[in-house]
């Protein structure tokens, strides 16, 4: 047998007492409620049928300041009465409540609403019953239930921490679309308004219209005969038709005591005229606003017969104690909407109907950065995407998502089918895009566009682009503070790091690929200044190679025998679906972020890496600090730079310590490039056993020498080899003629400048030296090493 | 900040912690049982120890504070757990493994000049305080300023002269005073009421027991522009001859006795009301006119709090049926309107919290998670499980 529980009217509750059995789910609820210690009593209401939903009243005791003795002076008692209607198919659906029906109407966080229903309190800033499966049953919603009273009793519904609510309405006739960052920039110091062309389109059925009103706030108009003769209807269909007309926005401005005129009290909608509406502008502090323009719009409305009504938008900005719910702006956006029919209509005494309008965003860079948690305060770069493929689209939409788009794309090559299974671009259709390839820069401006940003795209070479500083001012460049370059071009970020930037004007050079089958993630962020530089940092990358089998292995995988070894995956190259890019295209994109928002404000560069797991789905990432390479300064702009890494001068200094009084020397490991005629040294070798050390001479010696370079150039897939030597000199001098000897020797064997770097208490000296001409042409009297 | 006051459920005993609009802090009495010092004792009682240090702010030094701790007696009911949670002792001896809690300045009866006896015995808190409050005078006595940690408020003078000469960190019955630590406009204003001095017409022994030495306190907080914003009327243990000699000394202004918190005198003891006895003649027994007076200048809608264990209809004293229904019957006279609470009956383990506001106290709402977790019958008692039916 199934004991009988009672609440407190007595009237079984339990599932098996037919026939006005609760479903178990709201019997359950109504326990729990009653184990509440300030619910004084359940009532639960007859139901005719099992269907009906559960009337169930609750005697709440508020917890109120002692001196009100019970009754707040904002209307809420010591015990009020709140009715939760359950419906049976609780707690798929949440119950409602509804408060009695002489509860105060004014109190914000009211459900809009007949004044013939009992008021019925907005509990919670989403839904109901999400929260009561998510946190804690029926006991969540009656927590709320229990705070909104109390918030109520104290006049504290609306508060800093949540945010003022908005004007309540009961009802709306028509919407205004307007982005409100827009809308708010206008306002200013002082009270004023401005007026603005709108766009209406009217939907007519049987005898009611509503009409859609688009405004453009950052476009003013100006109120004169040529305005008032263009504004019109046109276009009519069955039912509707479309329009040019007028909308006015007006804010408050100062108190005389100087301090802003804000509107501390919350008052629901009761506007429905033209008096009335010059009242609500009063209570906001923009009446004189709203008066002067309107009273100059009637004068011009004067001398013209308005033949068909003119939907006239009125916008009054109300300034709120703190922000608005949801909103970064204490400026509240109140639109209203009257259907002018002669000038007589716009006056303050006027009793003609004000209808009132809902306010719609538009799809702005401010919603898009508001919703993904943007702050207002953080400054971005303005930035430059070179390659619109599919990570290069996927970054770019990632960001503009994020009202943070790119300022110029540049991508040389078009949209081909297979690029739709991986890039964000979606065809107009199969047909079209099949017979039609659209440049991939332009696809991607257009997609950022309806996004309300809007890049300058170039279907050009970004090598070109970037040769020299009129080219790129040429291609807007001129403002770009960052560069990603997720072309997987080696060639690019050579040329990238060839720049020469006007002082002080570098942007901060990013340099992104997958790699592997896609399972690395490449993310190179060069240093400030570009140093250390995008082929630095691919070198050091390399040089990671040498000690993680494992990433070499995915990098250096036999898959990716059709590419450069290391130089990332251009997206031909690689089978992958889209869902594996975009697990590490996020990423990338979020360190994208980092450095465009000025997150991560290092001055050094950055080696961010990923790797997707065996499973498929993990993925790691790593980060490696690059301290800035020791540039060796260079004779002429067209000769050879070297770039030394930190570990490199570390090092030769280390060894010069450990042999004082001698010479001493090594070989440096690294790679040389031939588009930004630079060494990169990343590495050096130690000088053989049988090298010669002496005050005035370093003979570097060759055993083991040659197995230590063949083991390098194996670790790091080829990348890294011999680029010369260094030693160094007691006395700060320069090269000597032994060294030009050598260096020229060396120069004979290889098949790239040779590297001589000579260190002296002084500083880092270099000595280039190459062999022009056919190799085997060349005296032959020389050993390579 | 908003003020607020927590009171320790600590069955009959007192524990109260008041935070001012300015951050500062008092505590009046602690009753820190052993089995509520340790959160993984198998225990009942509210661990009002960890409670306390969850409210209390960290100085500079990592160190948790309270500002001012008034001692109305050094019953052991209201004094339990100094000596395992508070320093006593130099400041510089503050030990971090230790991590107990300072008390910036000492706020108590003269008691403590004067040595525990046969007749006046003392528990070792009691005794412990009484030294560290010997220790705090002579440092005043002693040093050219003294710090936090030191500082010390003696409540009346002594009636054997121990207090002369300590004018700077006296206050007399009588007195308002209105600074912590040396500082003045912390949002709050006290009234000292008693000890009152004895007179040749008192009966001297009763007038000298422990309970009838309680200092008894009105405090006045401020909220926002509400400087009267809540009132409470601290009574200690104080019984029925002190409550009718406060009468006589204060009939005449009887707004320094107002309040919106009572916190009933000695865990809602009859004795405060009555010389009768309870459980001798029950209802019957005859409630002081000048006791009842000085405890029925409640505010409009005032509390009055019973700090003790849960109130039945028997015998017991305290807490005691008869003075509830008094105290209740004050509240429902002249229309204050008023509301009578039991700690104990308040749900949860939780202080019974009062958030200050400009139009007087106000009871926090219980948050659901209170509720939730004495929502299941399981550790409450044992349950049998098994295949063996039961005899029907």
């Amino acid at each position: 047998m199934v004991a009988e529980t009672k609440i407190a009217d007595g009237r079984p509750v339990s599932p098996t007492d037919q026939p006005q059995a609760l479903p178990a789910a709201i019997a359950r609820a109504i326990r729990s409620l009653d184990k509440h210690p300030q619910i004084l009593e359940i009532d639960i209401g007859e139901r005719e049928k099992d269907t009906d939903p559960v009337v169930v009243t609750l005697q709440i005791k508020t917890e109120l300041p002692t001196r009100w003795k019970g009754l707040s002076p904002h209307g809420v008692k010591r015990v009020e009465p709140v009715v939760l209607t359950f419906p049976i198919s609780y707690p798929v659906f949440a119950p409602r409540p509804t408060l009695r029906m002489d509860f105060p109407r004014w109190h914000p966080h009211l459900q809009p609403g007949s004044e013939s229903e009992p008021p019925e309190p907005c509990l919670v800033f989403g839904s109901p019953r999400e929260l009561i499966q998510t946190s804690g049953g029926i006991l969540a919603l009656l927590q709320q239930l229990l705070d909104w009273l109390d918030r109520a009793a104290m006049l504290k519904l609306n508060d800093p921490k949540h945010g003022w609510e908005f004007v309540r309405r009961d009802h709306l006739d028509d919407i205004v679309v307007s982005d409100s960052s827009k809308i708010r920039k206008l306002v200013g110091r002082k009270h004023g308004g401005s007026w603005h062309r709108t766009f209406v389109l009217a939907e007519t059925n049987d005898d009611t219209v509503t009409y859609r009103v688009s405004l453009q706030a950052d476009k003013k108009a100006t109120i004169d005969d040529p305005t008032i003769e263009s504004l019109r209807h046109f276009k009519k269909e069955k039912n509707e038709w479309t329009g040019l007309s007028l909308g006015l926005i007006a804010w408050p401005g100062r108190l005389p005591n100087g301090q802003p005129f804000v509107c501390d009290t919350y008052y629901p909608e009761t506007v429905s005229n033209v008096k009335e509406l010059f009242d609500r502008a009063e209570l906001y502090g923009c009446r004189k606003a709203l008066d002067t323009k309107l009273k100059w719009l009637r004068r011009k409305l004067a001398s013209f017969e308005i033949k068909r009504t003119l939907p006239i938008s009125i916008v009054l900005i109300a300034r709120r104690p703190f922000n608005l719910i949801g909103q970064a702006s204490a400026l509240e956006v109140c639109p209203y909407l009257i259907e002018c029919q002669s000038a007589e209509d716009l006056k303050p005494t006027s009793t003609s109907r004000v209808r009132l309008a809902g306010h719609r965003e538009t799809i702005s860079v401010d919603v898009l950065r508001r919703t993904s948690g943007s702050d207002a305060k953080t400054e971005w770069l303005p930035w430059t995407l070179l390659g619109s493929g599919s990570l290069g689209s996927k970054v770019a939409m990632h960001l503009g998502r994020a009202g943070h788009g790119p300022d110029v794309v540049i991508d040389n090559d078009r949209l081909e089918p297979h690029n739709f299974a991986r890039h964000t671009s979606i065809p107009v259709s199969a047909e079209l895009d099949s017979m039609f390839y659209s440049p991939k820069a332009h696809d991607l401006a257009l997609d950022l566009k309806k996004l309300s940003q809007n890049p300058f795209s170039y279907n050009l070479d970004a090598n070109v682009v970037l040769r020299s500083k009129a080219v790129r001012d040429k291609f807007k460049l001129s403002k770009t503070k960052a560069i990603i370059n997720t072309t997987a071009s080696a060639v690019l970020r050579e040329t990238i790091s060839a720049v020469k930037w006007p002082k002080g004007k570098c942007p901060r050079l990013i340099d992104a690929s997958f790699m592997g089958d896609a399972d690395v993630g490449y993310c190179a962020i060069a240093g400030a200044d570009a140093n250390p530089n995008c082929g630095d940092l691919a070198t050091e990358f390399y040089h990671g190679l040498r000690s993680d089998s494992e990433l070499r292995g995915k990098v250096m995988g036999h898959s990716q025998s059709e590419i450069a070894i290391g130089q990332g995956c251009s997206s031909i190259s690689m089978v992958a679906s889209d869902v594996r890019l975009s697990m590490l295209a996020a990423p990338i994109a979020a360190h994208a972020q980092d450095v465009l928002s000025q997150k991560s404000a290092s001055d050094s560069g950055q080696l961010r890496i990923g790797r997707i797991s065996e499973d498929g789905v993990s993925q790691a990432w790593t980060t490696t600090d690059v301290a800035p390479y020791t540039i060796v300064s260079r004779a002429h702009d067209e000769a050879v730079e070297s770039r030394l890494a930190r570990r490199v001068t570390t090092e030769i200094d280390a060894e010069i310590a450990r042999t004082p009084g001698s010479e001493t020397g090594g070989v440096l490991i690294g790679r040389f490039s031939a588009i930004s005629n630079a060494f990169h040294v990343v590495d050096t070798l130690p000088a053989p056993p049988d090298s010669k050390f002496s005050a005035e001479e370093f003979v570097l010696g060759t055993e083991g020498l040659k197995d230590a370079l063949k083991e390098i150039a194996e670790e790091s897939g080829n990348t890294l080899y011999a680029l010369g030597t260094w030693h160094n000199h007691l006395q700060p001098s320069g090269p000597s003629n032994t060294d030009i000897h050598t260096a020229v020797k060396l120069a004979i064997g290889q098949l790239f400048p040779v590297l001589m770097i000579i260190r002296t208490p002084k500083g880092f000296h270099q000595l280039t030296a190459e062999a022009i001409g056919i190799s085997s042409r060349l005296p032959q009297n020389s050993k390579s090493i | 900040m908003a003020a607020e006051t927590q009171h320790f459920k600590v069955d009959n005993g007192d524990m109260t912690l008041m935070e001012l609009q300015s951050g500062r802090t008092i505590l009046v009495d602690i009753n820190i049982r052993k089995a509520a010092d340790d959160a993984d004792d198998d225990d009942d009682t509210p661990d009002v120890a960890n409670q306390l240090r969850d409210a209390l702010d960290r100085d500079s030094d990592g160190r948790l504070y309270v500002d001012a701790f008034m001692l109305t007696h050094p019953d052991k009911d209201h004094c339990a757990g100094l000596e395992t949670h508070f320093h006593l002792g130099k400041i510089e001896d503050w030990s971090p493994e230790d991590d107990k809690i300072v008390i910036r300045e000492m706020w108590s009866t003269p008691f403590f000049f004067h040595p525990a006896s046969k007749d006046n015995p003392r528990c070792p808190d009691a005794k412990a305080w009484a030294k560290e409050a010997k220790r705090r005078v002579g440092v005043f006595e002693d040093e050219d300023s003294v710090e936090e940690g030191d500082r010390i408020l003696i409540l009346s003078e002594d009636d054997d002269g121990n207090t002369d000469g300590l004018d700077d960190i006296l206050v007399e019955a009588g007195d308002t005073f209105s600074a912590i630590c040396g500082h003045s406009n912390e949002g709050f204003e006290a009234v000292l009421l008693a000890p009152l001095p004895v007179d040749e017409d008192d009966d001297e022994d009763e007038l000298q027991s422990k309970n009838n030495t309680s200092a008894v306190t009105r405090f006045t907080l401020a909220q926002d522009d509400a400087e009267d914003a809540a009132q409470y009327l601290f009574c200690g243990d104080a019984e029925v001859a002190v409550l009718e000699k406060i009468w006589n000394e204060y009939g005449s202004t009887p707004e320094v006795l107002q309040y919106d918190v009572l916190i009933s005198p000695h865990h809602c003891s009859w004795h405060s009301l009555s010389h009768d006895s309870w459980s001798e003649k029950g209802r019957d027994g005859e409630v002081s006119k000048d006791a009842r007076s000085a405890l029925s200048q409640a505010n409009d809608g005032a509390i009055i709090l019973a700090s003790s264990k849960e109130i039945e209809d028997d015998d017991s004293d305290p807490p005691c049926i008869g003075a509830k229904e008094e105290y209740e019957d004050i509240l429902s006279s002249n229309g204050t309107d008023g509301d009578f609470r039991c700690l104990a009956e308040e749900n949860g383990d939780k202080p019974f919290k009062l958030e200050i506001t400009e139009h007087g106290p106000k009871p926090a709402a219980l948050a659901v998670a209170a509720v939730m977790s004495t929502s299941t019958a399981i550790g409450v008692e044992a349950q049998a499980h098994g295949c063996r039916n039961k005899d029907s």
